[in-house]
């Protein structure tokens, strides 16, 4: 929040010295709020502002002479919710220089002010400012500037202060999502949820291309969608491959559940279970019933029967204990270390 | 060889391995009893059997939670019911035109893409190359074990 601050208080006080506070509508209204009790508060005109006592007046502005002179820093309150709209324009945080700000804000400012007024606006800054010449010309260039973006600020601005002041009295809750609109584009509820979406596939996309090696260096959504797409069917056929050779090897693999399963998962409570066998296995296998029954009879049932029909039941029944969703992998390992023993 | 190198505890590489080598059991209990050279039938018959072991347990240790995952056992179920008269029409053609083109194909290779619209899509894709990754690690870790057990059985 520093450097908006920083970037701010220039603005703010050319703003209050320079422009019509209660033109401008809602955004520096907060301001009249910290000026403390100006017999107009609802002024609006800049002579208002001379018409205060000048104690007061020295202590809204700075110490220095009223005439704006490049001032230091001034002692404002920093407001949460002004520095909030004052960071709104982030085009006039970039702005150093005061007179420009000047310009900018009193631009600003007249966007809701007719703008005839900005003319004996624009010729008391123009008086205030220190360098006119230089000035003048940045001010039409800023001015056009903000006028082509006035009807989308105006927007964006109700939408964002909405916001604010809902945010000022709530606190935590936003009823809004705060989506800053970027210069150029549209507002309007339609392209914003658009964006949003369009933002979440992105960064879906994003997720992929770590996920997928190679992916990296790729830029453009289409080829890494290729990319994605080839590296999906290359594990698919590479399962294809392993299960074949799984297949082809099947027969002389019993299985060796102990030695395969300490290879893969390296955790002890594999190992632990697998080394005690008879007695603790039991009483657990009792309360699985059902599942071991389950288990139990695609095992008895196999060699018997070895015809052609019992091929496709055969075909079935290990899946249709896998095709129901199962317990956790402990029970599994149980069931495997079962199995084992009664062969 | 045997790898000894201490491996990730990895969660979902257990869950799918104790499934898959549950399958693996049963299936080879039916082997083991029919005579040792195959046919080709029956080789090819054993392959698709091991291959829909496969993603049956891959599927099934992931849980319904999945959207691949369910499609992938609904496929299987009706493979297995051999029930080739299904409607083949399209769930959701509305999905269609909010997707740009290279998901099309994205849907056709992932189970049950078509009915997801293109988030979803590409959520469910990151995780179910993380699964089939997985899947292949350790078919080919069973392969290595098992050929490197039986030839220092042989030798």
């Amino acid at each position: 929040m520093e450097p908006n601050v920083e970037a701010v208080q220039p603005q703010f006080r050319s703003g209050i010295s320079g422009a019509k506070p209660g033109g401008m509508g809602c955004v520096f209204g907060d301001i009249h709020g910290l000026i403390p009790g100006p017999p107009e508060t609802d002024g609006t005109s800049f002579t208002a502002l001379l018409e205060l006592p000048p104690p007061q007046a020295v202590e809204l502005l700075v110490k220095e002479d009223f005439p704006a002179k490049p001032m230091p820093p001034p002692i404002f309150p920093s407001n949460i919710a002004l520095i909030d709209r004052a960071s709104m324009f982030s085009v006039f945080a970039s702005a150093d220089n005061p007179p420009e700000s000047t310009n900018i804000l009193s631009a600003s400012s007249s966007m809701k002010i007719d703008s005839v007024k900005q003319e004996p606006l624009e010729s008391e800054n123009q008086r205030n400012s220190s360098s006119p010449a230089v000035s003048n010309q940045s001010l039409k260039s800023i001015k056009r500037k903000e006028r082509e973006k006035k009807v989308k600020e105006s927007s964006k601005k109700s939408k964002k202060v909405g916001a604010n002041e809902a945010s000022d009295g709530s606190g935590e809750q936003l009823p809004y999502v705060h989506v800053r609109a970027r210069r150029g584009q549209a507002t309007d509820s339609h392209s914003l949820a658009e964006r949003a979406r369009r933002e979440k596939i992105n960064a879906r996309m994003k997720l992929l291309q770590d996920l997928v090696p190679g992916c990296n260096k790729i830029s453009g959504t289409a080829m890494v969608l290729d990319e994605i797409i080839n590296h999906v069917q290359a594990l698919q056929r590479q399962v294809e491959f392993l299960s074949m050779r799984l297949a082809a090897v099947n027969p002389r693999i019993d299985f060796n559940l102990d030695a395969l399963l300490a290879v893969e998962s390296e955790s002890s409570i594999d190992n632990s279970y697998l080394g005690m066998f008879p007695p603790s296995i039991w009483p657990e296998g009792q309360i699985n019933g059902s599942r071991q029954q389950q288990y139990q009879q695609p095992w008895l049932m196999d060699p018997p029967s070895m015809g052609r029909v019992d091929d496709t039941s055969n075909f079935i029944t290990p899946e249709n204990s896998l095709l129901s969703y199962d317990s956790p992998a402990n029970s599994a390992s149980l069931h495997s270390s079962q199995l084992k023993m009664e062969l | 060889m045997k790898s000894t190198s201490p491996q990730n505890p990895n969660p979902l590489k257990k869950k799918l391995a104790s499934r898959f080598l549950k399958a693996m059991k049963k299936l080879s209990h039916k082997i083991s009893s029919s005579p040792s050279p195959p046919s080709t039938a029956e080789r090819r018959r054993r392959h698709r059997a091991v291959r829909a072991a496969a993603y049956a347990s891959m599927a099934s240790a992931v849980g319904p939670r999945r959207a691949w995952s369910r499609a992938l056992l609904r496929k299987l179920r009706s493979k297995a019911t051999a029930t080739s008269g299904r409607k083949t029409a399209r769930r959701n053609p509305r999905n269609i035109g909010t997707r740009f083109l290279g998901l099309n194909e994205l849907c056709d290779v992932v189970p049950g893409g078509k009915a997801m619209d293109s988030c979803s899509l590409l959520s469910e894709t990151g995780h179910y190359i993380k699964c089939l990754r997985a899947q292949v690690q350790i078919m080919r870790e069973i392969l290595d074990s098992s050929s490197s057990s039986s030839s220092s059985r042989i030798l």
